[in-house]
């Protein structure tokens, strides 16, 4: 079997060299970091020390064993003598759906609790998750309806643990009312809806990307939401992790749009073994007088879990920061002034946009979801042809990103929007200030395809002529 | 019979006085679900009071524990999770007969079936109190309400009935009248590792006995003690009368296996 063996060690002072050497092979990539034999880097290697292995051990025997307990790896080289090698990261490849690596993404999060109601195109994700949760010591539970189901999710994550649920259109509907909820008593949880076609039940195992503004204003009241768009499976990972980390963060529930082809889409996924997780902080100082409710400096409270010391009080009515109802006109003004900025005045901490293409181009198009994989070829095609096309794949759809929209399409001289919908971004494109956008649209179940886009620029571009 | 100064550390004193109306009956219930909680020596930072929306759902600001307040009429879905993510918390969801028989019949029914390890109780007014006196689905057949002025059309559901059918491993109901009892019942429920649920009717003097010219709060409490009739009694009556009376009583006592005990079963099994 073949190795790889990238080394960026610093064999200078081997003491102190803290650095990362990566064997690739086939299947599966292996990130080793070298680092000082000290006390207390023996303790921790004897956390991953294999059983009967003293972390006396000698290095290459503990080298030898993670990779010997990897598939595909049957040599290392080694290393300088004071170093003491440890696994950092696994990463292995996995070819999978997008509700599949979402799943595993929520997974890997630390979500330990599924609650959700069966419905197409999103049932994988509950069913990875019945498979998956209970041997961890978590909880799948098949509610009575999507109302049910983030009402669970909702509980179990003011129990602590880390909650999700996934859904389509007619659920998400459903959901709305205790989005708000978890929003206004600030719950992190993570909403999944696999975007079908169509309003009503529209057709169920066809995609749409129309749920933009559902996402966006479903729930009544004034507030301020999160929702990332996977554009790819590896995003359906990525992002469904960076979701529960921003509701973490934010203690607000966070929603990830997917698109039913991408949900269905089976691609090649880097999964790494350790993934950075967000946890909860726990609430410090005196237990009498605790304001659960009371904001740190960013905005944010620390809110204990049911079962601690800290008392919490949970309501969906305005609330003072002990978490009592009020009826107080200022209170209520100053928590929803809150819960709109905590997210609003620290959307530069969201998934930024990928920008994709040449460094001024004449033609900026904006996508997300499988219409930005379409866009992105037609950008390759199309320069092929001549045209100087660069693409916008938004990661972060709310809030929307205003400032990264509106910095590269300064000097482009078309805009163009593409999605599955009648231009619900674009509506965001041209409030951003970007007026002269247009949008390719298309709401009939069929994907927009990159031939299309090449089209529609070419009609409307002066700069495409040759 | 545990005194009422063991409930002192589960109120939050500075939001008494409470928003109920005079003769209300909520009150008399918060009281003797929090002496049952002192009975049974539940710690403060282990006990949740879950609500919904309505007058019952203010119970919440009047005590000094966990308290969730959800939306209308889903406090046993919230419930749910809350208590399948921590077992060790003793979780007790009070609702009102509009916010349990109606908006969120179909949570009790599958919280029941289930066998889902929380304690529900109804506070049954007989109509929509906080919203002014709309009937519920427990109003009876022939009552007043603001929105049944010619008397309501359809006869009442009888939760409890429904909450043992489906498999509650204990169902009882009692009135704000027999209070001792009725704690003796939440007591009950408290104690069984399943789901519970204790039905407590209770004046609405404002609205259901204003309309239905049943007097004052005292005269409610006396009609409630001559509506209601034990079980065994109301079993031998025929259908007639049954129309007539409230059954009081046990109606479920059963050990079944809760829900989270039997999903770790299988789970080991697997």
């Amino acid at each position: 079997m073949l190795c790889t063996v990238v080394c960026q060690m610093s064999r200078s002072d081997p003491k102190l060299a803290l650095s990362q050497e990566v064997i690739v092979c086939p299947a599966r990539v292996f990130l080793l970091e070298l680092i000082p034999l000290d006390a207390k880097n023996v303790a921790s290697a004897a956390t991953i020390a294999p059983k009967g292995l003293s972390p006396e051990t000698s290095r290459v025997t503990l080298a030898r064993w993670h990779l010997k307990n990897a598939n595909n790896v049957t040599c290392v080289s080694i290393v300088a003598p004071t170093l003491h090698w440890r696994c950092v990261t696994m990463t292995r490849s996995r070819f999978l759906q997008g509700n599949e690596a979402c799943a595993l993404g929520g997974i890997a999060a630390g979500a330990l609790f599924f609650a959700g109601y069966p419905i197409s195109p999103a049932t994988e994700i509950a069913e990875l998750c019945s498979n998956l949760l209970p041997p961890k010591g978590g909880i799948y539970i098949q509610m009575e309806d999507e109302l049910a189901s983030l009402a669970a999710v909702v509980g179990a994550s003011l129990s602590g643990m880390k909650a999700f649920t996934a859904t389509s259109g007619p659920g998400f509907s459903l959901m709305q009312e205790n989005i708000g909820f978890a929003i206004m008593s600030e719950v992190p949880c993570v909403i999944v809806n696999v975007q079908r076609f169509g309003l009503g039940t529209g057709i169920a195992t066809q995609p749409g990307q129309s749920d933009v503004m559902a996402a966006r204003w479903g729930t009544h009241g004034d507030h301020s939401i999160i929702a990332l768009v996977p554009a790819s499976v590896q995003e359906c990972f990525d992002l469904t992790i960076e979701a529960f980390n921003l509701a973490e963060r934010f203690r607000s529930p966070v929603v990830v749009l997917i698109d039913a082809i991408i949900a269905h889409l089976r691609e090649t996924v880097r999964i790494p073994e350790q993934v950075n997780k967000i946890e909860r902080i726990r609430p410090s100082g005196p237990i009498e007088g605790f304001q659960p409710y009371a904001p740190e400096e960013n905005l944010v409270p620390v809110l204990p879990n049911y079962g601690d010391e800290y008392i919490l009080r949970v309501t969906g009515l305005v609330h003072d920061q002990y978490g009592y109802s009020s009826a107080n006109p200022d209170v209520g003004g100053q928590l929803v002034g809150r819960l709109i900025d905590k997210i609003e005045l620290y959307s530069h901490e969201l998934p930024e946009p990928e920008y994709t293409g040449p460094e001024d181009p004449d033609v900026v198009v904006i996508s997300y979801g499988i219409s930005a994989r379409s866009a992105l070829s037609a950008a390759q095609r199309g320069g092929r042809q001549g045209l100087s096309i660069g693409v916008l794949k938004l990661k972060t759809i709310w809030p929307f990103p205003e400032q990264a929209v509106t910095r590269t399409c300064a000097r482009a001289s078309l805009v163009v929007v593409v999605e599955m919908n009648k231009g619900q971004v674009l509506r965001e494109v041209k409030a951003a200030g970007i007026t002269r956008a247009i949008g390719l649209n298309r709401t009939d179940i069929r994907v927009i395809m990159p031939g299309e886009i090449i089209s529609f620029v070419k009609e409307r571009c002066s700069c495409a002529g040759s | 019979m545990q005194a009422v100064k063991d409930i002192d550390h589960y109120l939050a004193h500075d939001k008494l006085p409470h928003m109920w109306c005079p003769g209300c009956g909520l009150g008399s219930i918060l009281k003797q679900l929090l002496l049952s909680l002192a009975e049974l020596q539940i710690p403060r930072e282990k006990a949740v009071l879950a609500s919904g929306i309505g007058c019952s759902g203010r119970a919440g600001d009047y005590v000094s524990f966990h308290r969730f307040q959800g939306t209308h009429g889903r406090a046993l879905a919230f419930a749910t999770g809350i208590h399948l993510a921590d077992p060790r918390l003793t979780v007790i969801c009070l609702m009102g007969d509009g916010d349990c028989g109606a908006i969120g019949l179909s949570h009790l029914i599958h919280a029941a079936r289930r066998n889902i390890n929380i304690t529900a109780i109804v506070a049954n007014n007989l109509n929509y109190g906080m919203t002014g006196g709309q009937y519920s689905p427990s109003t009876p057949e022939g009552a007043i309400t603001s929105t049944s002025r010619q008397g309501k059309v359809v006869n009442a559901l009888d939760l409890c009935r429904l909450a043992a059918d489906a498999g509650a491993n204990y169902v009882a109901r009692s009135t704000v009248y027999h209070i001792f009892e009725a704690q003796k019942m939440l007591q009950a429920a408290l104690n069984t590792q399943g789901f519970a649920l204790v039905e407590i009717l209770t004046p609405c003097p404002t609205y259901f006995g204003r309309y239905n010219k049943l007097g004052s709060a005292v005269d409610m409490l006396e009609w409630l003690k001559k509506k209601t009739v034990p079980l065994d009694l109301f079993r031998k009556m025929n259908d007639e009368q049954q129309q007539e009376y409230f059954w009081r009583g046990v109606l479920a006592e059963q050990n079944t296996p809760d829900f989270l005990t039997r999903y770790r079963r299988k789970e080991l099994v697997e």
